[in-house]
């Protein structure tokens, strides 16, 4: 190949790094967009107070600084691991649900709390409640389940990552232009009423609740399945799985704030 | 030597494209907040001028079309004293009174001006673009940044950024899916008190202001130092803090020059 035109390539595949990372991340911001929107008066002032920002702000914090001292062990906590007969391990710490349940507990004394552990109890939350509902974040035994961690493939041959196409792909299917606030305005439309229903139940419930949704993510993109090949009606079954997954986050994450900080 | 040729283009052309002063939501960002603090009047003046650039679609970016030099020069005390013409500070004062002036100038000139103004406001305050005598750091240099996930990861195998990359582009892009309307909200809920404080004084003083807020982060700073993430948090905090001046700073100098 030209020589000119290989170093335009590299040269522009370069440029456009920056452009391509900012879409990893989507669903953790539009879920706290929804939550931001459904938080009352109350819990609002009381989270400013505390981050100094929005709940979108400290979106993928924990994933930012899950290698970092001093929050290095808070690094392993962002799945729901199953014990042997495959329900939602609450004896283990490190489960999502098990430290949602833990974190939401100390947040109930906010008021006794300095205000820098106050924030960083709700740095947790904010990713926990989030990470509890993506339907890659569920770790069974291996000898019952295929584990997370298995690789996709393309039309190229290339490997794709299951995790990777299951936290930002299967979202964004049809919606390249998608902005998280155009997301947020289209989709969180719930009514009241549904909205307490979803709200309904302890982190634990919810865990399980959301099981069926990630035991099809296995049926749906199988081990060395290709990701270009998939079916619309699929695809489309994999965007709904993800919608109802960020929904049931963002208004259960608002709902664990304004509990908080009820009045 | 037809290659050479070609490399220094491509070289000038991935220069132009990454000379931005904060990162593409950087700059809609901070107009978006500072429009929260505009008079009605200046409101209406704002989008008349801005409409005109509808008559001239060869210059539809806010970026000053005769953006030629895109630094801020201070003195060893911190003072904006140049007349350069090529000086960000000089540019917009020149700018701030054809908008004050704007009857007695062209369209052209006004949307100009406009732009001048606004997008100067922000390369006032980035860190990249701003020169202080007899420091030498602040002719760029660079840092060592962890990537990825790692904090602790061995110093040979961190990416180096410009210091100048790492203030106009690191800090902002760490908020994926973030819009500039989300942004410039953020900004309310940090700095929602601090308008009269931020926006108080002259082009030049704002200029000296950014000088003191480099030269504290210049402390200690040198060339390949390791910027982890807790620094970064730092680092952040900091970046709100000067974006939100540029805001109230911009609102503070239309609602004057558009009375």
């Amino acid at each position: 190949m030209n020589k000119k035109l290989i170093i335009l390539l590299v040269a522009v595949a370069l440029l456009s790094v920056n452009k391509a990372m900012a879409w990893g991340g989507f669903a953790h911001s539009a879920i706290t967009e929804i939550a931001e929107r459904n938080l009352t008066p109350e819990a609002r002032e009381k989270i400013h107070h505390y981050l100094n920002h929005s709940l979108p702000f400290y979106a993928i914090w924990m994933d930012q600084h899950r290698y970092t001292d001093p929050y290095r062990p808070s690094g392993k906590w962002h799945s729901n691991w199953m014990d042997k007969n495959g329900a939602v391990d609450m004896n283990n710490e490190y489960c999502a649900a098990y430290q949602t349940t833990r974190v939401w507990n100390e947040l109930k004394n906010y008021k006794k709390m300095a205000d820098k552990d106050v924030k960083l109890n709700l740095l947790y939350l904010i990713h926990l409640v989030a990470d509890m509902h993506c339907p890659c974040h569920n770790v069974w035994p291996k000898e019952s389940h295929p584990q997370y961690r298995y690789h996709l493939t393309n039309n190229k041959g290339k490997k794709e990552s299951f995790h990777k196409f299951w936290d930002n792909d299967a979202i964004l299917y049809g919606r390249k232009k998608w902005t998280v606030t155009y997301y947020a305005n289209k989709m969180a439309t719930l009514s009241e009423k549904e909205i307490k229903k979803i709200c309904k139940g302890t982190p634990y419930k919810w865990a399980v609740t959301s099981l069926p949704n990630a035991e099809r993510t296995f049926e749906l993109t199988p081990k060395g399945s290709n990701v270009q090949k998939y079916s619309k009606a699929d695809r489309l079954e994999m965007r709904r799985i993800s919608d109802e997954e960020i929904l049931k986050a963002g208004y259960r994450l608002a709902y664990v704030m304004n509990q908080i900080f009820k009045k | 030597m037809a290659m050479k040729r070609f490399l220094l283009l491509l070289v000038s052309v991935a220069t132009i494209l990454s000379a931005q002063a904060w990162s593409g939501i950087g700059n809609p960002a901070t107009r978006a907040f500072a429009k929260q603090f505009m008079t009605p009047e200046a409101r209406k003046e704002n989008a008349r001028i801005w409409k005109l650039n509808k008559k001239y679609p060869a210059e539809k970016s806010d970026k000053p079309t005769d953006l030629r030099w895109n630094k801020v020069t201070l003195d060893a005390d911190l003072r904006s004293t140049t007349t350069y013409e090529g000086d960000v500070v000089v540019q917009m004062e020149r700018a701030a009174e054809v908008l004050r002036n704007r009857k007695n100038y062209s369209e052209k000139e006004q949307i100009e001006a406009m732009r001048t103004v606004t997008y100067n406001m922000i390369l006032l305050h980035t860190f990249g673009n701003i020169s202080i005598e007899g420091n030498e750091l602040t002719n760029g240099f660079f840092v060592l940044l962890s990537s990825g996930a790692a904090a602790d990861v061995n110093a040979s195998k961190m990416r180096k950024y410009k210091w100048q990359t790492l203030w106009n582009r690191a800090i902002l892009l760490r908020h994926y899916g973030f819009t500039a309307d989300m942004y410039a909200e953020e900004l309310a809920i940090s700095h929602g008190n601090n308008k009269d404080a931020f926006s108080a004084g002259t082009i030049r003083d704002w200029a000296a202001d950014m000088g003191a807020e480099l030269s504290k982060q210049l402390e200690g700073a040198k060339p390949n130092m390791v910027v982890d993430r807790l620094k970064m948090l730092e680092y952040e905090t900091v970046n709100d803090r000067i974006m939100a001046k540029a805001g109230y700073r911009l609102a503070a100098l239309l609602n004057d020059v558009l009375k």
